[in-house]
C-alpha cells in the first residue's frame, strides 16, 4: 500500500568509465570505446541489428510478430535493486505493478499486454533468460543486452501451451570480437518518500475533536488546560504531540551499486565477465541500532557472470553461460511495512508519548507503539542464492548444405533461500498522573527474550535440454531461414514438504519450428508451430499443437517510397495463431481420481478406530489447457 | 553424408533425453507418489476396507448432529430435531428448530440451516456405494462370502440414504450408477412408488447377502437384521397416510405421484407388518434382543445409554469418546451446566403423554404436588427427562429447574433433556455417543402399528406393544380397544419409547397430525415450578411459553431453490 510513498531519486553519479585496456591493439583503443558506446546507444533503434526472438535472433525488419524490446543500457537509467522494477514504462504492452517499496520486498507483478486468459489459474508471463526458464529479478542492468516482450501468437506459438500470456526474453551480454574493454562504474543514490501526508498536531486534533462533540451536542473531551498544554507543548508526557512519521521514518536512505565488467575476445574466444555489488537500505528511523532485537530493512546482493563463446574447431563452437547471485535481505520480523504505515496513518498525535518518563515505551491496551514495533520485535534475515548455467554446442553442417547448423544445449538453474527469524515481544505502558501528582503506569504486553528459528524457505531447480536445427541462407533476393527445435524441461520445487505431490517435478516436452521467407527485404512470410505436452494433463490429451502464421510488408522498401524523406520506415504486418496457457490452477493431476480424505470410523465393542478414506473431487479426464486464438494487425 | 547427419541428430536427441532413463513417451508420466488413487483402493481387500470405513462414516446417518469439518459442511444444525416437535424446545434462538417452530422453512434458507445438513453428503454416500458396486469385481482374491457382505453393506447404506430422503422430500432422483463427466446430471425425481421399491429391493438384496452377526471386533457393521429393519421402516412410511393416499397433502397436479402413491391401498400396511415381523424373527440369530434383565426402571436407560447393547441393531460409530465440550454433546446441555449453546428443554406437551404407572393418564391441573406427580409416572419418564430434583451427572447430582434454581436459566419447559446424555459424561470425562440407527424396540412398535392398520387390534399387535410396555414395568394395554383406540395407544407408546431418537418429526408428518393442537402448531406448554418453603415438594403451573406455526407445505422439506432453478427438479408444493 505504501509503494507510492517511495521512489528512487535517480541521483546517478556515473563515476567514470575508469579505464579501458585494449589487450591486442593499443592503437584502436579510443575508437573501440566510441564504437561500443555508439552501438549500444543505437541498438534499440537500429533496424538491421538482430533482435532476440523465440529461440533465436532476427533482424528487426524481418520480424513479423508483435514484439517490443528494450536494451540493457536503457534499463541502467532506473536505479533499483530488482531488475523487474527497471522495466517500468520501458516496454510497450508490459504492465509492471509494484506492491511495495521496502528493500527486498519490492517484486512487481508483470503482465504482458493485459489479462489474456480466463480462469483461476495463473496468468504469468513466461520468462526466459538466454532461452531457458530461470530467475531474472536478481540480474543487474549492466549484464543485460536486451529484454524483449513477445506478445502475439506468431511470436509465442513455438512455446506451445505456455505462450498465451506472452513471453519475456531476457538476454545477457556476451563477448565480442574486439579488444578487451574494462568497465568500472558506481552509482550512488538515495530513496526518499515522494509524498507523505501532513497531519495536524495535538492542539488542532483536540480542538477539532471538541468541535465535533459540540456539533453532536456533547460535552467537550479536552479542557482548556489540555488544549493549552497541547498548544505550548509544556507537558510532553501527559499531553504529547507526536509526529509519528518523523519518529519512525528517515528523510532519506542510501542505495549504491558497484559494477566491474570485462568484455572482449577474438575470433576464437569471446567473453563477458561481470562482478556487481548493490546495496539498499530502508527508510525506518533508528532501527537497526539495537541489533539483534531489530533491524532496518536492508538488501544487498552480489552478482557474477561469465559468458564465454569459443570456436572449438572450424565447425564446432561452444557457448558457456554462467550467472549467479547471492543476496542478503533483512526486514523487521513481527511487523510488515504495510502495518507500520497503517499505524502511522491512524495514530492520533496525542495518544501517547514515544517514551514514558521512566523510559518505557508509550502505548495503550488497544494501540501499540510503532517505533517499539520496529525496535523491539526482532528481525527476519534471509539469504538467497541463484545459479544460471548453460552449455550450448553448435556444429555447422556446411557439408550438407551451407547455412545449416545443429545445436544442443543443457541448462541447470537453481534457487535457494534460507532464513533466520528472531522474534520477541515488548512491554508498553500507559502513564497517567494521579491527583496527588504521582505517575501511575498500566503496562500491556509482555517483554520476552528473542526466540529464533531458521530453515530454508524456498528452493527450486530446473533442468532443461534443447536441440536445434537452424538454417539461414540468402539466395539473391530470397532470404530463407528455418528452425526446428526440441525442448524438455523439468522444474522441481522441493520447498513444499507438506504435500508430497507438489514436490513432483513440473515437466514439459515438445518440439517447435519456424520457417521465415523474405523477398527483397520487402515481403516477409513466416510459419511457426509448437507441439508441446505437460505432465499435468491426462495421457491421451497431453500434447497440443499450436500453429501460427504471419506476414509482413515493408512498404518503405518499395520503389515508390524508397526515396521518401517523410517516411523512412513503414512496415505493415499481420498474424494469426494459437497459443496455450497450462497454468489452469487447481490441484495437480486433476485427471486422476484420488482418495485423499481420511474418514476414520470406529468398530467393535471396544470402539476401535479403523482407518478410512474418502473420495476426493471428481477426476476430470478431459482436463486441458486454455487456448487463445489471436489475430493481430500491426504497423511499424 | 546422410549417415553423419543421422548420427548427429541422434547424438543431440540422446543428449536431450539422457536426463531420464525412461523413453520420451514416459517423460511426462506422473512419478510414483503417495497419492491414493482409485486403482489403489480397489487393489486389495485391505485397501477396500479403508474405503468401506470411509463409506460408513459418510453414509450412516445419525440421530446426533455433528460438526464434521472435512466431510459435512459447518452448519447451524448443532441441535437435535426434537425441538421441532412437541417433544422439546431449543433454547438457542438461531438454531434450526426455532425456524421450524416459526414456520420459517423456505426453499431459500439453506437446507443445512434447516435440519437436513446431510443433503449433499448423502449424494456422496450414494456415489461411494455405486463406486464399490461397480469396482468390487476388480479386487483380487476376495472370497464370495466377503463379496456378498460388501454388496449387502453398500446396498444397505444406499437404501438408508434413500430412506432418509424419502421421509424428507418424498420421491427423489434414483441414481444407481456412478456418474461420469459425460453423464447428464439433471436426473428428474422418481415417484414415491419407485423410490420405495428401490429401497425395498436393495434391502432384500442386503438381507440375502449380509451375515446375521459379526465377531465383537466388527460390532457396528451392518447385519441382516439391520437391513430388514430398514425395510420395515420404509414400508411403514410407505403405508402411512402421508404417502398412501389418492390425494396428497397439497396438490402437485400431474406430479402428484412424486409426493404420494396416487391411491390408498390398505395392503401396504400388511407388507409393513410382514417386514416388521421378519425383522423380529431375524433378531435372535443376530443376538439382538430387548434389554429386560436390568430391572424395569433401568432397562430402558440401559438400552439408549450403553454402547453396543443387545438392543442396538445398528449404531453410527463415527467417534471415540467425546468430551462434553465437543459435538454432539456441546449443543445439548443447559447453559447453566456448560456455558455452551443453550440446551434442549423438555416441554410439558411431551411430559403429559406419560401414563401413570397403572396405565391411566396423568392429570396436570396445577398444584403443589409436582414431585408426587412425577413419581407416579411411567418409569421411562425418569429415564428420559432431567426433571427438577433428578440426577443429571456426577457434577450435577441434583437438577434445580424451579424459579431461581441453579438450572432454571432458559428452561422454558421446566425440565431438561437427559436421554442421549450418558451418566459417564461430565466435566472431567467424555463418553462415546450411542448413535442409534436401529433399536430393536422400533420393530415391535412398527409391527403393532402396521398390524393394527392392516387387520385391526389382533392379539399379535397387542403382544408386540405389551412386550415394550412390560419390560419397563407398565401394564398391558386394556383388551377390547377399537382399531382407533389401539392406534392412539400405539402412537403414544411410540412417542414415549422412541422419544428423542429422531422419530417424532417424521412420525408426525406421516400420520398427518402436525396441525393438531400442540403437535406442531398452537400453544406450547412448559411448567413454572416454584419452591414451597418448608416443603420438599414443589408448586407447578402449566403455562404457554410460545405459540408455534405449521404450514401445510412443511409436510415435506423444500429442495434448495438454487437446485430447482436449474430446471430439472420439481419443487415440493407450497415452496
Amino acid at each position: 500500500m505504501n509503494a507510492k510513498n517511495y521512489y528512487t531519486l535517480g541521483l546517478i553519479v556515473l563515476l567514470a568509465v575508469v579505464f579501458n585496456q585494449p589487450v591486442w591493439a593499443q592503437e584502436v583503443s579510443k575508437d573501440s570505446v566510441t564504437k561500443v558506446n555508439t552501438l549500444s546507444r543505437q541498438s534499440s533503434l537500429n533496424r538491421n541489428a538482430d533482435r532476440a526472438i523465440a529461440y533465436g535472433r532476427q533482424p528487426a525488419w524481418k520480424i513479423t510478430g508483435a514484439l517490443a524490446t528494450v536494451s540493457g543500457t536503457d534499463l541502467q537509467k532506473n536505479f533499483t535493486t530488482s531488475l523487474a522494477n527497471t522495466l517500468y514504462g520501458r516496454i510497450p504492452g508490459l504492465t509492471v505493478q509494484q506492491g511495495g517499496g521496502e528493500p527486498g520486498n519490492d517484486s512487481p507483478t508483470l503482465i504482458g499486454r493485459g489479462i489474456n486468459t480466463f480462469g483461476n489459474g495463473g496468468r504469468n508471463l513466461l520468462i526466459m533468460v538466454d532461452g531457458f526458464e530461470s530467475s531474472y529479478e536478481q540480474l543487474v542492468p549492466d549484464e543485460i543486452e536486451s529484454v524483449s516482450l513477445l506478445k502475439d501468437a506468431s511470436a509465442t506459438a513455438i512455446y506451445g501451451l505456455r505462450g498465451a500470456n506472452g513471453v519475456l526474453l531476457v538476454t545477457t551480454k556476451r563477448g565480442s570480437d574486439s579488444p578487451l574493454v574494462v568497465n568500472f562504474s558506481t552509482q550512488q543514490g538515495f530513496h526518499t518518500a515522494s509524498n507523505l501526508p501532513q497531519f495536524l498536531g495535538s492542539y488542532d486534533y483536540a480542538r477539532l475533536y471538541n468541535e465535533g462533540l459540540a456539533n453532536d451536542g456533547k460535552a467537550p473531551r479536552y479542557t482548556d488546560a489540555d488544549l493549552d498544554a497541547y498548544r505550548t507543548g509544556s507537558d510532553p508526557y501527559f499531553h504529547p504531540n507526536v509526529n509519528w512519521y518523523d519518529v519512525v521514518l528517515k528523510k532519506t536512505a542510501p542505495i549504491s551499486n558497484y559494477n566491474l565488467n570485462f568484455r572482449g575476445g577474438n575470433s576464437t574466444v569471446r567473453y563477458f565477465v561481470l562482478l556487481n555489488a548493490i546495496k539498499s537500505n530502508g527508510l525506518f528511523q533508528n532501527v537497526g541500532n539495537m541489533d539483534p532485537e531489530s533491524v532496518n530493512s536492508k538488501y544487498a546482493r552480489f552478482n557474477f557472470r561469465s559468458n564465454v563463446d569459443m570456436n572449438l574447431t572450424k565447425r564446432l563452437s561452444a557457448s558457456l553461460t554462467l550467472g549467479g547471485s547471492v543476496e542478503d535481505k533483512a526486514n523487521p520480523a513481527a511487523t510488515t511495512t504495510g502495518s507500520v504505515f497503517t499505524s502511522l496513518a491512524t495514530l492520533p498525535p496525542n495518544a501517547f508519548p514515544v517514551y514514558n518518563p521512566d523510559g518505557s515505551f508509550g502505548g495503550t491496551s488497544a494501540l501499540s507503539n510503532p517505533l517499539a514495533n520496529l525496535l523491539q520485535t526482532g528481525s527476519y534475515a534471509s539469504n538467497g542464492r541463484t545459479l544460471q548455467s548453460t552449455l550450448k554446442l553448435t556444429e555447422q553442417l556446411d557439408m550438407i548444405t551451407p547455412g545449416l547448423t545443429i545445436s544442443a544445449a543443457v541448462s541447470f538453474n537453481n534457487f535457494f533461500r534460507s532464513y533466520s527469524n528472531k522474534t520477541k515481544t515488548y512491554e508498553r505502558a500507559s502513564a497517567t498522573k494521579t491527583a496527588t501528582g504521582d505517575t501511575l503506569y498500566s503496562r500491556f504486553g509482555q517483554k520476552t527474550s528473542l526466540l529464533g528459528n531458521e530453515d530454508n524457505s524456498d528452493q527450486w531447480r530446473n533442468v532443461i535440454f534443447q536441440g536445434f536445427l537452424n538454417y539461414d541462407r540468402t539466395f539473391g533476393k530470397h532470404d530463407v531461414s528455418a528452425l526446428f527445435m526440441y525442448n524438455s524441461d523439468s522444474y522441481t520445487n522441493t520447498n513444499n514438504t507438506t504435500t508430497a505431490v507438489l514436490s513432483l517435478p513440473y515437466k514439459h516436452l515438445g518440439v517447435g519450428g519456424r520457417v521465415t521467407y523474405a523477398y527483397a527485404k520487402t515481403y516477409v512470410g513466416e510459419l511457426s508451430f509448437g507441439y508441446m505436452g505437460s505432465e499435468n494433463f491426462p495421457k491421451d490429451r497431453r500434447y497440443g499443437f499450436f500453429p501460427a502464421a504471419s506476414v509482413g510488408w515493408i512498404v518503405s522498401n518499395e520503389p515508390f517510397l524508397k526515396n521518401s524523406s517523410s517516411i523512412t520506415y513503414l512496415k505493415l504486418r499481420g498474424s494469426y495463431g494459437l497459443a496455450g496457457n497450462d497454468q489452469i490452477g487447481g490441484n495437480r493431476f486433476m485427471f486422476q481420481q484420488l482418495y485423499p480424505y481420511t474418514a476414520a470410523y470406529y468398530l467393535g465393542t471396544g470402539n476401535t478406530q479403523v482407518f478410512g478414506l474418502a473420495e476426493g473431487a471428481a477426476a476430470n479426464t478431459q482436463l486441458s489447457w486454455e487456448n487463445r486464438k489471436l489475430p493481430i494487425l500491426g504497423l511499424s | 553424408m546422410k549417415t553423419l547427419f543421422r548420427a548427429v541428430i541422434c547424438g543431440v536427441l540422446c543428449l536431450a533425453v539422457s536426463s531420464c532413463d525412461k523413453s520420451i513417451s514416459e517423460f511426462l508420466d506422473k512419478a510414483p507418489g503417495v497419492d491414493v488413487t482409485e486403482s489403489t483402493i480397489f487393489s486389495s481387500k485391505v485397501q477396500l476396507e479403508t474405503f468401506i470405513a470411509g463409506t460408513y462414516r459418510i453414509g450412516l446417518h445419525s440421530i446426533f448432529t455433528y460438526n464434521d469439518a472435512n466431510l459435512i459442511p459447518t452448519s447451524r444444525t448443532y441441535c437435535i430435531n426434537a425441538p421441532i416437535t412437541d417433544e422439546a424446545e431449543c433454547e438457542v434462538t438461531f438454531m434450526h428448530p426455532e425456524q421450524w417452530n416459526a414456520g420459517n422453512v423456505t426453499s431459500a434458507t439453506t437446507l443445512v440451516a434447516n435440519e437436513d445438513y446431510r443433503y449433499f453428503i448423502r449424494w456422496t454416500a450414494i456415489r461411494d456405494c455405486n463406486i464399490i458396486l461397480e469396482r468390487l469385481k476388480d479386487v483380487p482374491n476376495l472370497d464370495d462370502t466377503y463379496k456378498n457382505q460388501v454388496i449387502g453393506e453398500v446396498k444397505f447404506i444406499r437404501a438408508l440414504n434413500y430412506a432418509e430422503m424419502l421421509k424428507r422430500y418424498g420421491g427423489v432422483p434414483i441414481i444407481d450408477k456412478r456418474f461420469q463427466l459425460t453423464d447428464n446430471f439433471q436426473v428428474k425425481r422418481n415417484t414415491i412408488e419407485d423410490v420405495v421399491n428401490f429401497i425395498v429391493k436393495d434391502c432384500d438384496d442386503a438381507v440375502a447377502k449380509l451375515p446375521a452377526t459379526y465377531t465383537s471386533n466388527f460390532r457396528g457393521r451392518i447385519t441382516k437384521t439391520a437391513a430388514q429393519m430398514l425395510k420395515s421402516r420404509t414400508l411403514l412410511y410407505a403405508a402411512s397416510p402421508l404417502f398412501n393416499t389418492a390425494t396428497p397433502y397439497m396438490s402437485l397436479g400431474e406430479d402428484n405421484k412424486l409426493i404420494c402413491y396416487g391411491n390408498q391401498d390398505n395392503s401396504r400396511w400388511q407388507l409393513a407388518a410382514d417386514a416388521a415381523k421378519a425383522a423380529l424373527d431375524l433378531a435372535p440369530a443376530g443376538n439382538f434382543s430387548l434389554i429386560t434383565d436390568k430391572g424395569v426402571d433401568k432397562n430402558y436407560k440401559y438400552a439408549w445409554e450403553q454402547n453396543d447393547n443387545a438392543e442396538i441393531v445398528l449404531a453410527e460409530k463415527t467417534y471415540p469418546s467425546r468430551a462434553r465440550t465437543q459435538f454432539p454433546w456441546y449443543g445439548q446441555q443447559p447453559v447453566s451446566i456448560i456455558n455452551a449453546w443453550g440446551g434442549v428443554s423438555v416441554i410439558h406437551n411431551f411430559v403429559r403423554k406419560y401414563e401413570k404407572k397403572d396405565g391411566t393418564p396423568q392429570t396436570w391441573p396445577g398444584g403443589t404436588d409436582l414431585m408426587q406427580k412425577y413419581a407416579e409416572l411411567d418409569p421411562r419418564f425418569a429415564q428420559t427427562v432431567g426433571y427438577n430434583g433428578s440426577y443429571y451427572d456426577k457434577d450435577v447430582p441434583l437438577l434445580e429447574t424451579f424459579q431461581g434454581g441453579r438450572h432454571a436459566a432458559d428452561c422454558d419447559g421446566g425440565a431438561w433433556l437427559k436421554k442421549l446424555l450418558p451418566d459417564a459424561l461430565s466435566a472431567s470425562s467424555g463418553a462415546v455417543p450411542n448413535g442409534i440407527v436401529f433399536r430393536l424396540a422400533e420393530a415391535y412398535l412398527n409391527y403393532a402399528e402396521a398390524l393394527n392398520e392392516a387387520q385391526g387390534p389382533v392379539p399379535a399387535a397387542y403382544d408386540a406393544v405389551n412386550t415394550i410396555r412390560q419390560r419397563s414395568g407398565m401394564p398391558k394395554l386394556p383388551t377390547g380397544l377399537t382399531k382407533e383406540q389401539f392406534r392412539d395407544r400405539v402412537r403414544n407408546e411410540r412417542d414415549i419409547e422412541l422419544a428423542f431418537e429422531d422419530h417424532r418429526l417424521y412420525d408426525i408428518r406421516r400420520w398427518k397430525i402436525a396441525e393438531n393442537d400442540g403437535v406442531m402448531q398452537g400453544p406450547f406448554y412448559g411448567l413454572k415450578i416454584t419452591k414451597i418453603t418448608g416443603s420438599t415438594d414443589f408448586k407447578y403451573e402449566p403455562y404457554v411459553f410460545e405459540t408455534r406455526t405449521f404450514l401445510p407445505r412443511m409436510y415435506l422439506h423444500p429442495f434448495l431453490n438454487t437446485e430447482v432453478y436449474k430446471g430439472y427438479l420439481v419443487q415440493n408444493p407450497g415452496y
